[in-house]
């Protein structure tokens, strides 16, 4: 089995299997596009990437390596978020700085299925909260200048969602 | 500490620890891509980038829809009318009544409608100008209103694909549509220069025209049937035309359509006065490229009767939906069967002149995956002749609405689940009882599916259930059903969604009746407010 070597921003490598590493899409397009050997024993520098992230992506990775090709999505179907795998479910138990660098990390390898499980968790943590407990939940600050936000709750009043 | 009275409420929340969220707009458009609409109001007021992020996603402002006036009790819009603050909706409405005239609105207006893509006008009249300020424009609709004023137009609305006129006329619109795809057009009361109009701007759009939607006086038809360079490349519907020959000229001159609507009104009153004149116009040949089919009478003064001329074919046919209708058996089996492709059949409240002619209908076509029917009288009528049709193994879902199904042999009902063997989805809405469940558990072995509608059903129907439905994931029990609490455990832990009604515990509960809706579902949230 081919494999391909990988450094992380704090220069540590990692010796991947190639199939794996294929599930980024960023790395897909540097080897089948651009080129990159392999077999020349140079590692691929991930600069974007410290090691404890890449790490636990290539878990993921490992994981759903033989996962098939999601079906491309409809516009307007409506959105579910209660259908992550209990393995994601587990692997993403993690504390939100973690959870937001591996969002971060899978956005810069572009690897959309882990993008999308990450997104659908953390819109499961702003689910059904008041814009005060999200505020909480996530440590935002409130950068509104005095009286912005009752305007936007007044508009949020009069503003209606579009029927389909 | 005296500085502390100084900060604001929302500054006092910046002493907490802050990880300042670093995901790119991306990133936040994906995640509240997931949300629903109240949550993303929510959202939208947390902070800033938040805010932003919503504001700056087309896809999410096209779930936003803004009304003027923002308030009930204000009825007119002039210069003194003030909108509530910016909103980032793409969708907008102006809904006022009387043909009330709209003011000047340009100090407001154009930074609004910089970003709006679909344009309701309700009951007023305007200046063409208001559209002047609306660049990214896709669909607008005039209903029961007018363009006021019109002097030089200068502009085109380039992006416009969706046009309705709801008993409105184009007025300058003709002049200044670009590729207009989809037109709708009603109109009650006949008018000669409201047709001249419409003929026009369809005139102007046949080119780049692909769908159609006409409820208009019969007269119009006539006149627009004979632009024959209108060639629809997908979709056509017609509302209450009886006229054969206009409808027979529109159609013939369609050799591209996909989907076709028809909607009738009945044409006599007392349908069973003469059956031979509540006929509607035949459906005619040529129609080789359709893929969806919907043929229905929407008044319910009687069911007219169906007709398809002979040689009429749907090769390509996926989809079709009768409703309201006498249908002709025979010919409706006739047509279908060079329609291999028949995926998907409705037949919606629709009479057969027979049981068997019916059941000839629904087995016929051999990839028949969905099939729901909602029948009245024919399903009763007592029939010497023996069941001749084959069965269709290749339905999946089968949806059942007979009113009084109780009235019906049984043996006819049960007829149908041999004919079905290979069914996993079944709906059945009229009331059942345990014989029906006895048969239906034991019959369709496949089922993963169910829906029941509660009739004269005991304990016994879900020990039915429970007893032979092994592939069964989700069960939907409507009416109020006899439970034992032990079912209700067995029905929560194996099933992937158990729904119904309210039920009634038999055994140590005896009376008890909960009024629940979903039990696998978490309700937990839904008491915060939310506004």
């Amino acid at each position: 089995m081919s494999t391909i070597k990988l450094e992380t921003s704090d220069g540590v490598k990692f010796t991947v299997k190639t199939q794996v590493a294929k599930c980024s899409g960023t790395i897909r397009t540097m080897l089948e596009d651009i080129g990159i050997n392999p077999q020349d024993g140079e590692a691929i520098p991930l600069s974007n990437v410290h090691s404890t992230i890449l790490q636990k992506i290539l878990v993921w990775a490992e994981h759903h390596v033989d996962d098939p090709e999601p079906p491309r999505e409809d516009a307007d179907a409506a959105k579910r978020t209660d259908d992550i795998c209990s393995w994601d479910e587990d692997f993403l138990k993690v504390d939100q700085r973690t959870l937001f660098d591996v969002m971060l990390a899978a956005n810069y390898l572009d690897m959309k299925q882990l993008i999308a499980v990450c997104c659908k968790t953390v819109a499961n943590m702003i689910k059904g909260k008041t814009a005060d407990q999200i505020r909480r939940t996530f440590n935002i600050e409130n950068d509104f200048p005095p009286g912005e936000e009752d305007k936007i709750r007044l508009r949020n009043q009069f503003c209606e969602e579009r029927s389909r | 500490m005296p500085k502390r009275k100084h900060l604001t409420r929302s500054r006092a929340g910046a002493k907490r620890p802050s990880i300042d969220l670093p995901l790119p707009p991306e990133l936040l458009e994906r995640i509240f891509l997931n949300l629903e609409f109240k949550e993303l109001l929510q959202a939208r007021r947390t902070c800033r980038r938040w805010r932003d992020a919503i504001a700056s996603c087309p896809e999410l402002r096209d779930r936003f829809l803004l009304q003027f006036p923002h308030d009930r009790a204000i009825t007119k819009i002039n210069r003194n009318y003030k909108p509530l603050g910016d909103f980032p909706a793409a969708n907008v409405q102006f809904k006022l009544a009387d043909y009330s005239k709209i003011g000047s609105i340009n100090a407001w207006w154009p930074r609004v409608a910089s970003t709006v893509t679909c344009l309701a006008m309700r009951g007023c009249e305007f200046a063409v100008d208001v559209l002047r300020h609306v660049p990214n424009l896709k669909s607008l609709e005039l209903d029961s209103a007018r363009i006021g004023g019109v002097g030089r137009v200068d502009f085109k609305l380039k992006n416009l694909r969706k046009l309705a006129l709801k008993e409105a006329r184009p007025g300058p619109l003709s002049g200044m549509i670009v590729r207009l795809e989809v037109l709708e057009c009603r109109s009650e009361v006949e008018d000669l220069e409201d047709l001249r109009s419409i003929v026009s701007l369809i005139k102007s759009a046949q080119t780049s025209l692909v769908e159609l939607i006409l409820d208009v006086p019969a007269s119009y038809l006539q006149d627009i049937a004979q632009l024959t360079e209108l060639r629809l490349k997908k979709d056509l519907t017609i509302v209450d035309s009886l006229d054969e020959e206009p409808l027979h000229t529109m159609l013939r001159s369609q050799s591209n359509l996909k989907r076709l609507e028809l909607k009738f009104a009945s044409p006599i009153i007392d349908y069973n006065e003469d059956q031979e004149l509540n006929t509607l116009p035949a459906i005619p040949t040529g129609l080789s490229t359709l893929e969806h089919l919907r043929i229905e009478c929407v008044d319910d003064s009687g069911w007219p009767k169906l007709n398809f001329q002979r040689g009429c074919r749907f090769p390509k046919l996926k989809q079709l939906h009768l409703e309201a209708l006498v249908v002709k058996g025979e010919s409706l089996r006739r047509s279908l069967r060079y329609s291999p492709n028949l995926t998907q059949l409705t037949l919606d409240s629709c009479d057969f002149t027979s049981w068997n002619q019916l059941l000839r209908v629904i087995t016929q076509p051999k990839a028949l995956r969905s099939l729901s029917f909602t029948t009245y009288e024919v399903m009763k009528t007592l029939e010497e002749e023996p069941i001749s049709a084959k069965p269709c193994k290749s339905l999946r879902y089968l949806q059942l609405n007979v009113p009084e199904l109780d009235e019906v042999p049984q043996a006819r009902v049960f007829a149908l689940f041999r004919l079905f063997p290979h069914l996993t989805e079944l709906r059945i809405e009229s009331g059942v009882d345990d014989e029906l469940v006895k048969e239906v558990c034991r019959k369709l072995t496949r089922l993963e599916r169910l829906t029941l509608r509660v009739g004269s059903t005991t304990h016994r129907a879900v020990l039915y259930i429970r007893h032979y439905c092994r592939n069964l994931k989700y069960l939907t029990l409507m009416g109020i059903w006899k439970l034992e609490i032990e079912d209700m455990h067995y029905f929560v832990q194996k099933l992937d969604r158990f729904s119904h009604g309210r039920f009634e515990f038999v055994g140590e509960l005896r009376y008890l009746i909960l009024d629940c809706v979903k039990l696998n579902e978490s309700d937990s949230d839904s008491d915060v407010d939310l506004f």
